[in-house]
C-alpha cells in the first residue's frame, strides 16, 4: 500500500529527472553522468555480514576479525569501480523493430559496442518486458527486451534498463535509456468472410461518379469501379445492396460494378461487421492478409481516408499501417 | 498513441542462469579451506553430515542419485539444528554458531540451484573465515584465510565472468589486491571501540600452569615448546627473571594448591564481564626504582598473569591479588597485552597477619616423619635465626648427592621423605616442595610459587620469549621484612637457572612431544637462525597487528601525525584517497601487463592506421562492414585490410586455437597496411 503510494509520488518526479539527465537519442555512449550504481539486495546482505563481523571483532577485541571485516568492506568499495567500468564507455544504439500484430511478442533490440575491453553479464530489461542477459560482450553484441503486444498503434517500450551485477553481484550498475524506439502494432487478424464491397462514393448516387469507366490495372481513382445502381433482384448478395439509399427510403438498390461485381476490391470499415471498432479493424486486418496472399487487388476505406486498390507489399504495409493507426492520429476524423 | 502500461506489470526476475561449472569447484575448495582449521571445534555430528552430503553430491555427479527435494533438505537442516541445540551446553555459544554455520554450508552443497543459494553460501563461508580468527591468530593463518577470501571472491566472480578458471582467479586476485591498501588504511586509522556488549567465552582447553602443583604436571609442560608470553623491555631485561604466576599456600601431603581464601577472593573479583572500574586501586605503596615492560600473552584460557616480583599494572586493567600476583578479570582466550611496572625492591607483605601466618605454616597432621624430624633438628640448631636455618636447609641440598632429572623415579606415600632421603632425584617441583615442607615444619612461613624462569632474550627486538618448557617452581619464605624468593633448584643445578632448561636437558626427553619444534635443533646454526627470524616475525605480528588497540593507535597517530578530531578526519580522507589511487594504479599495471586480447590489439592498431589515413571506422560498425565499406570506397589499403580482417575474425571467433600462429602474420600485414595507407598522404603533402 505505502509502497505503491510512494511509487505513485516518486514516479513522475523520477521520469522528469531522468528525461532531463538522459534525453532520448537513438545512440548513447555511457559515462559517469548516465550511469547509476546501487548496492543490490545481495550487496546489502553482504554489508550486513560485514557489520556482524565488525561487531564480533569489537566485542572480542580481535584485530584479525576486524581486518577481515575491513578487507571485505574494501572489496565492496573496489567493486564499485569495477562495476562502473563494466558499463562505462559502452555505446548503445537502437536497432529497428519490425511491425507486429496484437498478441504477438516483439523484441526491441539494441546494439552494444565496446572496443576497448570485454564486458560481462549485461542485462537489458524494461518495466513490462522480459529481460535478456548477455554473458560476455566482445566488441559488439545485441540485447533485446521482449514485450507482448496488447494494443494496436505505436508501441513504445519505454525506457530500457541496461544493468550489470558484474563483478561480484554486490552492486548493480544501471542506466535507463530512451533510444526512441517504437514499433507499429497491427490489429490482430480475426478470421471471417472477406467484407469486400463496391468502391467508396457509391453510397450517394451522384452524377460525378456515375460515368462508367472500364477497369484497368495500375492507378485507380477511387470511384471508377462502380458503374451505378440498379434495382435489387432477388438472390443478389446482401453486401451489394446500397443500404444508405435504402435507409433514405429510396427503395432497394443493388450497386453495379464495372467488372466482377462479386469480387469488389474495396475493404470498407463501414461495410465490415463487428461489435466494435477494434473487431472491425481486426476483420479488415485479416482481409488484407488474405487478399495479399491471393495477390488480389484491394483498396481500403477508413472513414474519410482511402487507399486506392493495388497489390503488393507496399499496399499491404500501407493498409495495415492505416488499420493500426486508425483513430490515433492523422487517420482520425 | 499506444503506450503499454508501464507500472502495472510486476518487475520480471533476472534471467536464471545455469551454474557455472567452475563455481562448484571454487566453493568446494573454499569450503575445505574454511572448515579445515575448525576441526577441533566441530562436533562429530557435523563430520557425519559432511560425509553424507559430500557422498550424496558425488553420487549426483555420477548420475546415481537425484538432488534432494527442498523438503528433505529442510527436514535435515531442522534435525541438525535440534541436535546442535541439544549439544550446545557442551559446545558453548561460539562453538554452536560454528557448528551451525558449517552444517549450513555443508547442506548447501546439495542445493545449488540458483544464484541466490550460491551467494548465501559464499557469504556464510566469508563469515566462517572471519570467525575462525577467534581460535587462530598466527600470521600464517592470516595468509591462509587470505587465500580463502580469494577463493570466495573467485566463486562469486565465476557467477558473472564466463571465462576460464585462470582468468577468474586473476580477476579475483586483482579485486582482492586492490582492496588491500584501503583495508590497511582503515585498519590503521579507523577508531577502535571497546567491547559493546559481553561476548560468550569460547570454551577451550586450559594450557599452562595448573592451580594444583604436583611433580607430574610440571614435567608435562617441559615437554612442550609452546610460546606462553613475550615481554618487551625498554632497556636490557633483568638478569634474574622469575615470572611469578601462581602462589600455592595449601599442602595436603602430595599436591600444593591455591589457598581457599585466595580462591574465594578470585571468585568474588573475577566477574565474567570486563569492568575496568572494578579493578581495585593498588593496595601497595610502590617504592624504589622501577622499570616498565609490556607483556604480550598467548591464549591460555586462564586468568593468571605472569609478572616479575613485584609488578604493578600501569594501565589499570589487572587486579592485584592478596598474594601479590596479578589476575586478569577475563580469561586470556586470545592474544592480549598488558603494560606493567617492575619494582625490584618493593617489600612483599611486610606485616604478616596471624591468619596468613597460620595458613603458611599449615601441614597435614601426619606423614613424612623423617622430614619433620630433620626440621625439628634444624630448629634446635637455630632456635631464633630463621635466616641461618634456611641456609642450613639449602646447604643440605647442595651437600647431599641430589640429581636433577626430568624423569625421576616415581614416588609414593611419604613422597617428601622418599625424595629427601632415598631417591634424591627430581626437578624443580620436588626441590621446592620439599624445602617448603621443611621450612613449614620448622615453623617458618613458606609457600610454593609456580611460574616461568628466564626466557630467551632477543636482543635485536628487545624482548624475552617464554615457552612452556621454561615452567618452574620455587619457594617463597617469609622472613622479617617480607616474603623472599628462595630457589632450591639453584643448589642442585645452577645451569638450569642460568642457561635454561634446554641446554641442560637436551637428551632427557626434553620436548619429547614436539619432534618438529625448531627449538630442538638450536645447535644447528642455520635452523636456529631460521627459528629466530620466524620468532621475530611472529613477535612483530603480535605487537603491531594483534595488539594494535586504541592506545597503540593513539600513540602511532600522535607520533606521526597531528592529533585531534580534525587531524584524524583529514588523515582518514588522505589515507583513503591514497589507497584508492594505489588501487587504481594496481589495476592499471595489471591491465598493462596482461593487455587486451593480442589479436584485438593488433586489429585496433590497423584501424588506427586507417583512421589516420582519413577513413575511420564508424561507431558500431562491425569489422566485416568496415572492410566492405573500404573495398567499396576503393581505399588504397583495402585489399590488405581485407586480409587483416579475415585473419582477425578467424583467430578471434572461428578458431581461437590458431591465435598464436596468426599474430606474426597479422603484424606483417599491419606493416604493409601502414605503408599503403601512408602513401596518399605523402602524395598530398
Amino acid at each position: 500500500m505505502i509502497r505503491a503510494a510512494l511509487a505513485r509520488l516518486w514516479q513522475p518526479l523520477w521520469s522528469q529527472w531522468i528525461e532531463r539527465r538522459l534525453p532520448p537519442a537513438t545512440r548513447v555512449q555511457l559515462h559517469h553522468r548516465t550511469l547509476f550504481i546501487f548496492p543490490s539486495r545481495f550487496g546489502a546482505l553482504y554489508l550486513l555480514m560485514v557489520l556482524m563481523l565488525y561487531l564480533l571483532a569489537t566485542n572480542f577485541q580481535n584485530n584479525l576479525i576486524l581486518a577481515m571485516a575491513l578487507l571485505l568492506l574494501s572489496l565492496f568499495v573496489t567493486c564499485i569501480w569495477h562495476c562502473y567500468r563494466n558499463l562505462a564507455g559502452l555505446t548503445i544504439s537502437a536497432l529497428p523493430t519490425a511491425p507486429h500484430f496484437v498478441g504477438q511478442s516483439l523484441r526491441f533490440a539494441v546494439q552494444l559496442t565496446a572496443d576497448d575491453r570485454p564486458r560481462y553479464a549485461l542485462q537489458l530489461g524494461a518495466a513490462a518486458g522480459a529481460e535478456e542477459l548477455l554473458p560476455e560482450l566482445q566488441q559488439q553484441g545485441t540485447l533485446g527486451v521482449t514485450f507482448h503486444a496488447t494494443r494496436r498503434g505505436w508501441f513504445k517500450p519505454g525506457r530500457l534498463r541496461l544493468s550489470s551485477h558484474y563483478p561480484l553481484g554486490l552492486l548493480r550498475c544501471w542506466t535507463q535509456l530512451d533510444l526512441q524506439q517504437q514499433a507499429l502494432i497491427y490489429p490482430a487478424p480475426i478470421a471471417g468472410p472477406l467484407p469486400l464491397s463496391a468502391g467508396p462514393g457509391t453510397d450517394e448516387v451522384s452524377s460525378t461518379h456515375s460515368s462508367p469507366v472500364l477497369p484497368h490495372h495500375g492507378q485507380h481513382t477511387g470511384s471508377d469501379e462502380l458503374v451505378g445502381l440498379r434495382p435489387y433482384r432477388l438472390g443478389e448478395s446482401l453486401s451489394q445492396i446500397a443500404w444508405r439509399q435504402h435507409a433514405q427510403g429510396r427503395g432497394l438498390f443493388s450497386k453495379e460494378f464495372a467488372a466482377e461485381p462479386w469480387q469488389h476490391p474495396w475493404l470498407r470499415l463501414t461495410h465490415t461487421p463487428g461489435q466494435d471498432l477494434e473487431e472491425q479493424l481486426s476483420r479488415l486486418s485479416y482481409a488484407v492478409l488474405q487478399l495479399d496472399q491471393k495477390q488480389q487487388r484491394y483498396g481500403l476505406e477508413l472513414g474519410a481516408w482511402r487507399l486506392d486498390p493495388a497489390t503488393g507489399a507496399g499496399q499491404r504495409q500501407a493498409a495495415l499501417e492505416a488499420l493500426a493507426l486508425y483513430g490515433h492520429s492523422r487517420y482520425d476524423h | 498513441m499506444a503506450t503499454p502500461a508501464m507500472t502495472t506489470s510486476p518487475m520480471t526476475p533476472p534471467t536464471p542462469r545455469s551454474t557455472n561449472p567452475s563455481t562448484l569447484g571454487w566453493i568446494s575448495a573454499s569450503y575445505g579451506l574454511a572448515v579445515l582449521p575448525l576441526y577441533a571445534e566441530l562436533s562429530p555430528l557435523i563430520y557425519a553430515i559432511a560425509l553424507l552430503a559430500i557422498g550424496w553430491r558425488y553420487a549426483i555427479e555420477q548420475g546415481r542419485s537425484r538432488m534432494p527435494s527442498p523438503r528433505q533438505l529442510n527436514s535435515a537442516a531442522v534435525l541438525g539444528c535440534l541436535l546442535i541445540a541439544v549439544l550446545s551446553p557442551q559446545l558453548g555459544l561460539v562453538g554452536s554458531i560454528f557448528n551451525l554455520l558449517v552444517m549450513g554450508c555443508t547442506l548447501k552443497f546439495l542445493e545449488f540451484r540458483q544464484r541466490r543459494d550460491l551467494g548465501l553460501h559464499i557469504l556464510a563461508l566469508f563469515f566462517l573465515g572471519g570467525l575462525s580468527f577467534v581460535y587462530h591468530q598466527h600470521w600464517i593463518f592470516t595468509l591462509y584465510l587470505l587465500t580463502s577470501v580469494l577463493l570466495n571472491t573467485a566463486a562469486l566472480l565465476s557467477l558473472y565472468l564466463p571465462t576460464g578458471r585462470r582468468e577468474q582467479l586473476r580477476q579475483a586476485s586483482l579485486l582482492v589486491g586492490q582492496s588491500i591498501p584501503l583495508m590497511l588504511v582503515l585498519f590503521v586509522i579507523l577508531p577502535r571501540l571497546g567491547p559493546l556488549w559481553q561476548m560468550p567465552q569460547t570454551q577451550s582447553a586450559i594450557t599452562g600452569l595448573g592451580e594444583e602443583v604436583n611433580p607430574e604436571n610440571i614435567t608435562e609442560l617441559t615437554r612442550s615448546s609452546e610460546l606462553v608470553f613475550r615481554a618487551s623491555f625498554s632497556g636490557p631485561p633483568p638478569t634474574e627473571r622469575y615470572w611469578r604466576t601462581l602462589v600455592h599456600e595449601s599442602f595436603d601431603g602430595h599436591s600444593w594448591r591455591m589457598s581457599p581464601e585466595l580462591r574465594n577472593w578470585q571468585r568474588r573479583h573475577q566477574g565474567r564481564r570486563y569492568q575496568p572500574w572494578l579493578t581495585t586501586p593498588s593496595a601497595q605503596r610502590w617504592q624504589g626504582p622501577s622499570s616498565d615492560y609490556r607483556l604480550y600473552t598467548e591464549p591460555s584460557n586462564q586468568s593468571w598473569i605472569y609478572s616479575l616480583a613485584l609488578s604493578s599494572s600501569t594501565d589499570q586493567t589487572l587486579l592485584e591479588t592478596p598474594v601479590q600476583t596479578l589476575l586478569s578479570p577475563t580469561p586470556l582466550t586470545q592474544k592480549r597485552q598488558f603494560a606493567l611496572r617492575y619494582f625490584p625492591e618493593q617489600p612483599s607483605e611486610p606485616k604478616l597477619r596471624q591468619v596468613r601466618r597460620q595458613q603458611n605454616l599449615a601441614l597435614p597432621a601426619g606423614g613424612n616423619p623423617q622430614a619433620r624430624a630433620m626440621a625439628a633438628d634444624l630448629r634446635r640448631q637455630f632456635p631464633q635465626d630463621d635466616q641461618a636455618l634456611l641456609q642450613a636447609a639449602l646447604h643440605y641440598f647442595r651437600q647431599q648427592p641430589f640429581f636433577y632429572t626430568l624423569s625421576p623415579p616415581p614416588l609414593s606415600g611419604d613422597s617428601i621423605d622418599q625424595f629427601l632421603f632415598s631417591t634424591r632425584a627430581g626437578f624443580c617441583a620436588h626441590y621446592a616442595s620439599s624445602l617448603a615442607f621443611l621450612l613449614r615444619a620448622a615453623g617458618i612461613p613458606a609457600r610454593l610459587v609456580t611460574g616461568y624462569l628466564g626466557g630467551e632474550y632477543h636482543p635485536q627486538d628487545g624482548y624475552v620469549s617464554v615457552h612452556q618448557f621454561d615452567a618452574h617452581a620455587w619457594v617463597e619464605v617469609w622472613l622479617p621484612g617480607g616474603w623472599q624468593r628462595v630457589d632450591p633448584t639453584l643448589m642442585v643445578a645452577p645451569d638450569r637457572v642460568e642457561q635454561g632448561l634446554d641446554s641442560l636437558m637436551r637428551d632427557q626427553g626434553f620436548l619429547a612431544q614436539d619432534p618438529l619444534s625448531l627449538s630442538r635443533y638450536r645447535h644447528i646454526a642455520l635452523l636456529n637462525n631460521l627459528r629466530l627470524a620466524l620468532a621475530s616475525l611472529d613477535y612483530h605480528w603480535t605487537v603491531w597487528i594483534l595488539n594494535y588497540d586504541a592506545s597503540a593507535q593513539d600513540g602511532l597517530l600522535k607520533r606521526w601525525f597531528a592529533a585531534g578530531i580534525a587531524g584524524r578526519l583529514l588523515l582518514l580522507t588522505i589515507g583513503v584517497l591514497l589507497a584508492l589511487a594505489l588501487a587504481a594504479t594496481l589495476g592499471w599495471l595489471y591491465r598493462r601487463k596482461t593487455g587486451p586480447d593480442p589479436l584485438l590489439a593488433l586489429y585496433l592498431q590497423a584501424c588506427r592506421h586507417l583512421a589516420l589515413s582519413g577513413s575511420p571506422r564508424l561507431p558500431a560498425e562491425t569489422p566485416s562492414a568496415y572492410r566492405d565499406r573500404l573495398l567499396q570506397q576503393g581505399h588504397p589499403a583495402a585489399r590488405t585490410f581485407e586480409q587483416i580482417t579475415d585473419v582477425y575474425l578467424h583467430g578471434r571467433y572461428a578458431h581461437p586455437e590458431d591465435q598464436t600462429a596468426e599474430i606474426p602474420k597479422l603484424r606483417q600485414l599491419i606493416q604493409q597496411l601502414q605503408r599503403l595507407s601512408r602513401r596518399p598522404r605523402s602524395r598530398n603533402s
